[in-house]
């Protein structure tokens, strides 16, 4: 991500920001003192044949 | 129809990418997934295990807390180093080794597990990695991966950073390894697969907390 940052000029790094805390801000279930964001991961186990 | 992309040259760009930053400061805070994953495999004692694009180690650590020999490996050694220190605290054994996920130095069936949490799902070859996956498993052996889903969180600020910086042509979402129809085209009738639905909650102060850190390192 601090790649993605570093690569947008000083105006599309703050449009970026601001996406990026929207989703941040849909997301949390912690209410407005701290932030806990769910995120969902598929754990594979593969049985090999 | 794209141009053929070369994979070479987005490897580089990411190797460098996943260098500069110390990546370790966020990827500690992911550990209980190799925790979950390391029972999910029912890891035995002396068994031998890979862990693909290790960063730095937490099914590493995982697998070689329940005895595991194991063989940990990353295409970006600065990653391993903390890795190696981690082992190191913990007076693990764990052999470290700079590997390419897409082209594993390692003899066919030369593991009774493999593991990889939120790692190989970023080599750009899907089909490659998945190939090498299945050629080092020994028949009967294990192939344990966390990989984040297209519709959750992480898989959301993929596409939000896309929208910003769109990524290189003809490179597949890393997020595709979180769809199950996908694992089932890269395993094909090489493994069988279960799958569960999990989930990792990221806790930060706020989110500019959360965006301070993951645009630092």
């Amino acid at each position: 991500m601090h790649k993605a940052f570093a690569s947008l000029p000083a105006e599309q790094g703050a449009a970026l920001e601001r996406d990026i805390a929207a989703l941040l801000e849909g997301l949390n279930r912690a209410g407005s003192g701290s932030l806990v964001v769910p995120s969902e991961y598929l754990e594979v186990v593969a049985t090999r044949n | 129809m794209n141009a053929p992309t070369d994979l070479t040259a987005v490897k580089t760009r990411q190797r460098a990418a996943w260098a500069s930053g110390d990546y370790a400061v966020i990827g500690t805070t992911l550990q209980i997934v190799g925790e979950s994953l390391a029972e999910a495999c029912d890891l035995r004692t002396d068994e031998r295990v890979l862990d693909v694009a290790a960063g730095n180690g937490n099914a590493t650590l995982a697998a070689a807390r329940r005895g595991c020999r194991v063989t940990s490996t990353d295409y970006v050694g600065a990653l391993l180093e903390r890795a190696a220190e981690r082992a190191a605290a913990e007076r693990l054994q764990v052999s470290f080794q700079e590997a390419d996920a897409e082209a594993l130095p390692f003899d066919d069936a030369s593991f009774d597990a493999i593991v990889s949490t939120f790692g190989v799902m970023f080599a750009p070859d899907h089909a490659k990695s998945a190939a090498e996956l299945l050629r080092v498993c020994r028949p009967g052996g294990r192939i344990g991966l966390a990989n984040w889903t297209p519709d959750g969180f992480i898989g959301q600020l993929f596409k939000t950073l896309g929208k910003h910086v769109p990524p290189p042509a003809g490179v597949q979402s890393p997020a595709l390894w979180g769809s199950e129809a996908h694992l089932r085209t890269l395993f094909g009738d090489g493994a069988s697969l279960a799958i569960t639905k999990k989930i990792f909650n990221f806790r930060y102060r706020s989110a500019d907390h959360f965006i301070d850190v993951f645009r630092t390192w």
